[in-house]
């Protein structure tokens, strides 16, 4: 593709994104619109903005690029995705939504009435995010590299410019709009050229992209244990990481009731379903026509070459402009709704309560639009100076830190009333340092092979398990420090909207 | 309120039984019966089938079934209390 097409594909996107923007800045003037949107958004425009916000470059890049360097196990990384939805849907959506909580702090704090538990969470809220930010900025560089040929750090600069202008001009009612926009157009762009693809395939006579051999075609053929455990691994980490990834649970802030967040979620479902059709497609279709990718490891990238290799001249241009805006809407769609969760973690707990003389101390929006660009600088400064993962592993590994943390204090405290505030720290401490010190080891050192490799990038199957068990032993060795208001707590989190009970009087900040 | 906790988490287990037991039974099917991944149907290797298509609509349609029966379960709760 010429690099003009790439361009124009990539600034096209960007200006798009701006404009709904600034359009959304209009009607967005106070604090709560800036993070949830006041809660007045219809369910089709939340759902296709939740889609939007959760298809990333994992879902976008990386898995097409995983299906065709590894094939069938990768499948896995769309079920889980989608799964994880379901998950979300049956344990946390409409008790979270009533909870009328914000954030994931906000929601422990609520149920904990702990400020502890608040800002540790609030403090996991934002490793997620930046674990999760790095491979949109990596997977930036790499898309605008293929495209027109620039340095990798141009991308992840672009994008993180994008994402700061929109956050800090609009917050999240400009934002809602945007991630509505981005799914269809991500759904779009993967969708039209798989279809002109597949039919150049049966032109070609439908050749079988089975000739590279059974490893790639049948799932677990290598017969190593190890691969066994990190399927089953990556099946935790993706089933309960959904629900503890801090730019999701904020969407659903934006439904009006306990009852609409789950109608919402139910649209999610749909929308994931279809959109994770396709991903298989490019990297079965890549094990054809584009098999030397795998070896100079560039497969992440064989989503924006497939159209060039297959179709010649116009055709190819176009549809590779597609894909590269598509790619391009993921990136900013995720960057942006992460950074909009790490910004409320960063600045309602962090900037609003330094220690400044009453006169210079920083009000919500300030200090929001400061801890935005806080938000993107570390990623961004980290997206640039380390190596480069798979994109999908080291999302695989954001996930694995969200189930490990967020997914049982999640669980527990919306279905188990005597978790206390002692066993919730002590689980989310024991979960966040083991999973995340998997994560160290890992970007340090990425290649290790054996079971000690296994057990490092794929952790959750064991991290997972011992968060809940430290947060049930914690709070059973505590009880009495189980929260003086958790029977009003747990009626605010089950009981429907339409009846009149006495919910409490907490508020979010 | 109790028994409305307890019906719906009882919902939501076993629509995670459901719909998880057998996704997650599935690996070691292919481990312990190897001859299972090698069916073809339709011209689709059984695991592709399975992992890149049916899963899809089956996570819908039991989201969907989940969500009535939750709202369901909630509107006789509404009903008992305001009976009483």
């Amino acid at each position: 593709m010429s690099p003009a097409v790439g361009w124009v594909a990539v600034a096209l996107v960007s200006v798009v994104t701006l404009a709904i923007g600034a359009f959304g800045l209009r009607i967005s003037r106070t604090t709560s619109d800036f993070y949830v949107a006041s809660r007045s958004v219809g369910p089709l425009w939340n759902a296709s903005a939740i889609g939007g916000e959760y298809l990333s470059a994992a879902s976008f890049l990386g898995v097409a690029g995983l299906v065709l360097a590894f094939g069938a196990d990768m499948l896995w990384f769309p079920v889980g995705f989608a799964t994880g939805y379901l998950v979300l849907l049956v344990l946390v959506a409409a008790p979270l939504r009533r909870s009328g909580a914000y954030t994931i702090p906000d929601f422990a704090e609520a149920r904990l009435e702990s400020p502890v538990v608040r800002r540790l969470a609030s403090g996991l809220v934002v490793v997620v995010g930046w674990l999760y930010l790095l491979p949109q900025l990596q997977g930036a560089g790499l898309t605008l590299g293929t495209v027109t040929g620039a340095p990798a750090w141009v991308g992840a600069v672009l994008v993180a410019a994008v994402v700061v202008l929109n956050v800090v001009s609009g917050g999240m009612r400009s934002i809602t709009f945007v991630q509505a926009f981005q799914y269809w157009l991500k759904l779009t762009a993967l969708l039209v050229p798989a279809v002109v693809l597949v039919l150049v395939w049966r032109r070609d006579g439908s050749p079988s992209p089975a000739t590279a051999g059974p490893g790639w075609l049948l799932p677990l053929a290598g017969g190593d244990p190890t691969d066994l455990y990190q399927t089953y691994s990556l099946m935790v980490a993706t089933f309960l990481g959904t629900m503890g990834l801090p730019h999701v649970l904020v969407r659903f802030y934006t439904n009006p009731d306990g009852r609409a967040a789950r109608r919402t979620t139910v649209i999610v479902l749909g929308l994931l379903a279809v959109f994770y059709l396709l991903p298989p497609v490019y990297g079965s279709l890549g094990r054809l026509y584009a098999p030397d990718l795998v070896a100079r490891g560039r497969a992440d990238a064989i989503v924006l070459e497939l159209p060039g290799r297959m179709l010649d001249g116009l055709g190819g241009d176009l549809l590779g402009a597609l894909v590269t805006a598509g790619a391009f809407a993921a990136f900013l769609s995720t960057s942006s709704g992460l950074t909009v969760s790490v910004a409320g973690a960063l600045s309602q707990d962090v900037l609003t309560r330094l220690p400044l003389p009453r006169e210079r101390r920083l009000g919500g929006v300030a200090a929001f639009r400061i801890a935005a660009v806080l938000a993107l600088m570390v990623p961004l400064a980290i997206a640039l100076s380390t190596q480069r993962l798979a994109v999908a592993s080291s999302v695989g590994l954001a996930f694995a830190v969200a189930a490990s943390t967020f997914c049982p204090l999640l669980v527990l405290g919306i279905w188990w009333r005597p978790l206390t505030d002692v066993g919730a720290v002590a689980g989310l401490l024991a979960g966040g340092l083991a999973s995340g010190g998997a994560v160290v080891l890992v970007i340090a050192e990425p290649d290790r092979a054996g079971w000690l490799g296994a057990l490092l990038a794929q952790p959750a199957a064991w991290t997972v398990p011992t968060a809940f068990a430290v947060m049930l032993a914690g709070s059973w060795l505590t009880p009495g420090r189980v929260a003086p208001g958790v029977d009003r707590t747990m009626v605010r989190l089950h009981a429907p909207e339409a009846l009149d009970l006495d919910r409490g009087s907490w508020q979010p900040r | 309120m109790r028994s409305l906790l307890r019906t719906q988490l009882r919902l939501a287990l076993s629509v995670l039984l459901l719909v998880v037991g057998p996704l997650a039974a599935l690996p070691l099917v292919f481990t312990l019966a190897p001859g299972v991944r090698a069916v073809s149907v339709m011209g689709l290797p059984l695991p592709w089938l399975l992992l890149a298509v049916v899963v899809h609509p089956v996570l819908v349609l039991a989201g969907w079934t989940y969500a009535r029966r939750a709202e369901q379960t909630e509107q006789q709760f509404v009903d008992l209390i305001e009976r009483s």
